[in-house]
């Protein structure tokens, strides 16, 4: 017995050991001094902190901290602002681009930025498939010296400058001698320095005191990865964090009832609709269709009635938004669903939902399915991973799908290239419109803004009136956060950017 | 002795192919290519079609399983395909993490399941001993993650006592191992109660106790060491079950650990991860029952003699 | 389900059996195993009337912006969901579907199980290769291993059953290989093969019929891990598909709103346990029942 007492003290003291060494304190609230760390909370970690290999805008955004692009997008006016380069000219035919850049810009290494490594990085920028989105205009780029950089492109592009705000400046020297860590050891010009990354735990980030734009007033970010919508709420409101631009819609009305939390929203930038697989369903089962949903009834299921309804995929300021009297819309007509599936012959129609799992898409395949079967028609839901989901697009083996975009500030040939484009890489739709495909094709090259707009408008009424979409609604982009904390406020497109933001003395 | 655990560890070999077998068949079920999940959506079909190819995927499946064994067999596990990294790198940064929750849970066990087992035994038929066995019964038939989110609801979001996620301070580790420990604790319980019960009617007990021995002596050395062994039993390959992941409460939880990264990798078609992450999952497993009866062999040495005469 | 517990079976399968009217005589006395087993028979009963309790359509399917997130009330014994239908109801119908998964997998992995069991011990030479196999499956956490399967076959309830049972089948596959190998030595045996018997005719009249009661055990006891599986698997939404209520899956959707509105989760939780915990009981009671020794 003596012998077993003794085992078992010393596994306690071996468990001990171990926790201690993991143990950290709780990053308390002290009022009395003012801090000069911000944790934020992130619902998903990244793959990796390579700005050029990650898949998603919003993840891309995340890098605006550690580095920084040529220019920048001004998230309130939409004005192209210079960033790395202090300005550029524009060749007259539209397809030279000549940035100049700053000089005695010094990466997290001390190494100084120079066009050498602008044109490193653009190459890979152009070459990297996952940034193809925004780089698929650039036919090559030089440097003319070592603080001058030309890009030139395939065509000329009116929004070039939007796009090349994506491209985050890495050092050439850098990349070559790191090779793969790179990707987890991220060394850029920006605001702040990249310090560990626990994986699917927290990155840690510290100020860079020489940033070339004024080292920023908070000090430290730590981002805290927290996948569940309540304990990452819960963690808000005991004070653990002190950002979190994804709450829940159902924890967002809460966090407004709440004294010790601040809010604010905007109209976000992600449309969500669902599409109809054309070569499958027919035109006036897809109108028949689109007279079933109620699209408040969705937004209340779905957003707790939190997003912003919408018939187009576009909002007012963007190229090609139209007034809702100048295309056809589908106000919610149970009735005339009715007829009209009647008349277009479907009876016991039984039509599959495609999407990639998540919460809010299994919200909303579930309030369509309900209003389907409402009119009659049966909508088997198959939710499959996100991978699998865009695999399916090239095989065309679906009836409906979610479909969607984030829309970009100020470019709509993107989006709508991809969504309905005949070659576009997000066309759900597989719309092939020879009439939508020449307005795209032309609007692409067309450099006066008002003869694109009404090229767009154009798309816009075909593709309402062939009811090859329905639009259903945009985001809420809300934040929640520390009421001590100045400078926050709602950014449509989450490229949240802390270097502006400081703590109330 | 010797030879008997090298016997063992022989026997893990043709385990872990079969494991290795199992799993790669199961994966080429899988919808998705991997290919596409690399590159991208906006990827051109050509390029993924190409690099399609450039993996191997077009070849039938032997020759893609004896190539992968191949590799394996030489150190090479391949990349993950959705980080491009060593899969081993992040199965080693998340192994620790299932390791200490696993231990927590344990350890919940053992203090929990041991004691009430022996106390119900020694209280047989009384109050406590139907309570006992209620609980234990209760706490089996309660889903792991269930309980984890009312844990969640009650300690996290109404009290406020105890951190709702992740991982950092001791105090993160404590709901998930109360959620995990709970059911492996009803089952030690039953049985310790019902060892120690089998044991105590044992005549030579009877005969400890005409010797004059005190009642408590004649229960902690004699019927706890008889107990002992089925009971590590248990605990072993409970504790090899839960290194191998503990999906639902990992997501619950939101712990970074080895059963997350199975699901994730399994849902993302991210063939090299799950092989990497199942053929450690059921090394580990191997390893812990093989530890449990070396340990059986210091516990009762009628085992290890039987362990000697293993040619 | 666990190995320790399958093993446990294994031995009660070696030794000889007693009657049916004995068993029934001694699970009669036990308690808990009788409250386990009315239990079941409720929610067995709910699942089989539970048209006549509420309505499928109206209740359970169609959603109602107006009534969502409602507490629970003389209108709604359990409140509403996020889509506002009526979670009393959705308990009762998932019970069928809960109900029927666990059945019907459980079914599927006995039969499975028996003929590999049997095949297993009657022939030696398939013995060594289906129990290396057996080995190899075991290894592997069942809930990995059913994950995986539904992963490649997809989301559904065909796939669930399927790939449930593939995952329990080597439980029953060993419960069946113990009683058969004791009976396949027997007199009795040989005694019916030197009479010319053929090989299935001894299985079905002498073998079977000695195995039932570890199966029956462990079946029981199956049903109740199979509730849980699947309702694990339909919570990460790799099981059963919406419209269809399932305990699981209700637990998920209810995890956003669980904050505020805590009926969403706690009585789908309860009908889980509640139904586990009675199985449980009720198997624990029958294995006892079967074997005087075990009992304390």
């Amino acid at each position: 017995m003596k012998k077993r007492t003794i085992a078992l003290t010393l596994c306690v003291c071996l468990l001990m050991g171990l926790f201690t060494g993991c143990g950290k304190t709780k990053d308390g609230q002290t009022s009395a001094k003012t801090r000069d760390d911000l944790v934020v909370i992130l619902p998903n970690d990244f793959t990796t902190l390579d700005p050029q290999m990650l898949p998603a805008s919003a993840d891309i955004n995340f890098c605006a901290n550690i580095f920084d692009g040529l220019v920048e997008v001004d998230p309130d006016t939409k004005e192209i602002k210079p960033s790395l380069a202090e300005s550029w000219d524009i060749s007259d035919d539209g397809m030279s681009y000549t940035f100049h850049l700053k000089k005695g810009v010094k990466f997290h290494n001390g190494d100084e930025m120079k066009a050498s490594d602008v044109v490193y990085t653009c190459k890979r920028f152009a070459e990297q498939a996952w940034m193809q989105f925004a780089s698929f205009m650039i036919q090559d780029s030089e440097a003319v010296d070592d603080y001058t950089v030309k890009i030139n492109l395939k065509y000329p592009y009116a929004n070039f400058l939007g796009e090349i705000s994506y491209m985050y400046v890495t050092s050439e020297k850098y990349m070559n001698e790191a090779g793969d860590k790179a990707a987890k050891n991220p060394i850029g010009t920006g605001a702040y320095k990249f310090v560990k990354w626990d994986v699917s735990q927290q990155i840690v980030l510290e100020a860079n005191k020489d940033y070339f734009a004024g080292a920023p007033s908070i000090k430290k970010l730590t981002f805290k990865i927290i996948p569940d919508s309540n304990t990452a709420f819960v963690a808000l409101e005991k004070g653990e964090a002190d950002l979190n631009f994804n709450v829940s819609a159902v924890d967002y009305n809460q966090a407004k009832e709440n004294p010790d939390l601040e809010t604010d929203e905007v109209v976000g930038n992600s449309y969500y609709a669902a599409n109809f697989n054309s070569d499958r369903v027919d035109e006036k089962v897809r109108q028949a269709l689109a007279y079933a949903i109620d699209k408040e009834a969705v937004n209340v299921l779905v957003n707790e009635g939190q997003g912003v309804v919408t018939d187009i995929p576009l909002e007012k300021g963007q190229e090609g938004y139209a007034d809702k009297s100048e295309y056809t819309t589908y106000a919610y007509d149970v009735e005339k669903s009715k007829k009209l599936l009647a008349e277009a012959g479907a009876k016991d129609l039984k039509l599959d939902f495609f999407y990639g799992e998540s919460t809010a898409n299994g919200k909303l395949a579930q309030a369509l399915q309900s209003m389907f079967s409402e009119v009659g028609v049966t909508l088997e839901l198959k939710p499959v991973e996100t991978g699998t989901w865009w695999q399916m697009f090239g095989d065309g083996d679906y009836d409906m799908s979610r479909g969607g975009y984030p829309m970009e500030d100020v470019n709509t040939d993107a989006p709508y290239f991809d969504m309905y484009h005949k070659d576009g890489t997000f066309n759900v739709s597989r719309i092939n419109d020879p009439d939508i495909n020449n307005l795209l094709e032309q609007a692409r090259v067309e450099m006066d803004a008002d003869k694109r707009d009404k090229m767009y408008v154009e798309v816009q009424k075909i593709i309402m009136e062939k009811a090859y979409v329905i639009p259903l609604y945009f985001n809420l982009s809300t934040v929640v956060y520390n009421p001590a904390l100045k400078n926050v406020k709602a950014i449509h497109n989450q490229k949240y950017i802390y270097k502006n933001m400081s703590w109330k003395e | 002795m010797k030879k008997y655990v090298l016997k063992r560890i022989a026997m893990m070999i043709p385990i872990l192919i079969g494991v290795s077998f199992i799993v790669f068949t199961i994966m080429s079920f899988t919808p998705g290519d991997p290919a596409r999940l690399i590159l991208g959506q906006s990827a051109p079909q050509e390029s993924v079609n190409k690099l399609h190819h450039e993996m191997g995927l077009d070849d039938p499946f032997a020759v893609r399983y004896f190539r992968y064994m191949k590799d394996a067999v030489q150190g090479d596990f391949g990349t993950s395909y959705r980080t491009s990294r060593p899969v081993f790198e992040e199965i080693f940064a998340r192994f620790p993490i299932t390791l200490k929750l696993s231990l927590v849970s344990i350890v919940l066990v053992v203090v929990i399941g041991i004691p009430l087992g022996i106390l119900s035994a020694i209280k047989q038929y009384s109050i406590l001993d139907m309570i006992c066995t209620v609980s234990a019964m209760l706490m089996a038939s309660v889903p792991g993650f269930w309980l984890g989110l009312m844990m969640i609801l009650l300690f996290s979001l109404k009290l406020g006592w105890l951190p709702s996620n992740g991982v950092g301070t001791p105090a993160h580790y404590i709901m998930p191992a109360i959620a995990l420990s709970l059911p492996i604790a009803a089952e030690v319980l039953r049985m310790t109660r019902s060892a120690m019960l089998e044991t105590i009617r044992q005549d030579y007990i009877r005969t400890a106790r005409s010797k004059g021995a005190t009642e408590k002596i004649v229960i902690w050395r004699h019927a706890l060491k008889n107990a002992l062994l089925p009971i590590v039993t248990v605990i072993g390959s409970e504790f090899g079950g839960l290194l191998g992941g503990t999906i639902l409460i990992e997501s619950v939880f939101a712990i970074p650990g080895l059963g997350s990264l199975v699901v994730n990798s399994i849902r993302t078609k991210d063939v090299p991860q799950v092989m990497a992450a199942t053929m450690f999952i059921a090394l580990i497993f191997c390893v812990v029952l093989l530890l449990v009866d070396i340990l059986y062999a210091f516990i009762d040495p009628r085992i290890k003699a039987r362990y000697e005469q293993v040619k | 389900m666990n190995k320790r517990k399958n093993k446990q079976l294994e031995n009660l399968a070696s030794r000889p059996q007693s009657g049916f009217r004995e068993v029934w005589h001694r699970l009669k006395k036990n308690k808990p195993a009788m409250a386990g087993l009315i239990i079941i028979m409720i929610f067995i009963l709910a699942a089989v009337f539970a048209n006549q309790i509420s309505d499928y359509e109206k209740d359970v399917i169609e959603q109602h912006i107006s009534r969502r997130l409602l507490p629970p009330s003389t209108k709604h014994l359990f409140g509403t969901d996020g889509f506002g239908r009526d979670i009393f109801a959705r308990v009762i119908f998932g019970a069928r579907t809960s109900l029927f998964i666990a059945f019907s997998t459980t079914i599927v992995s006995c039969i499975a199980g028996g003929i590999l069991g049997s095949l297993s011990a009657y022939y030696r030479k398939l013995d060594n290769i289906i129990m290396r196999i057996i080995d190899t499956i075991m290894c592997l956490p069942p809930m990995l291993f059913s994950l995986s399967i539904v992963a490649a076959l997809g989301p559904g309830v065909r796939n669930l059953v399927i790939a449930v049972s593939v995952t329990m089948t080597p439980y029953f596959t060993r419960v069946v290989r113990a009683s058969v190998l004791t009976i396949v030595d027997s007199d009795f045996v040989e005694a019916a093969r030197s009479q010319g018997a053929g090989d299935f005719r001894i299985i079905a009249k002498h073998i079977i019929p000695n195995s039932l009661g570890p199966i029956i055990v462990q079946a029981t006891m199956s049903v109740s891990f199979m509730i849980m599986l699947a309702a694990s698997l339909s919570f990460i939404g790799l099981g059963v598909q919406p419209p269809t209520p399932e305990w699981g899956a209700m637990l998920s959707e209810g995890r956003e709103f669980m904050r505020y509105s805590w009926n969403v989760v706690a009585f789908p939780g309860l009908a889980i346990v509640l139904s586990s915990l009675s199985l449980n009981l009720l198997g624990d009671g029958l294995r006892d029942a079967l074997d005087p020794k075990l009992k304390d």
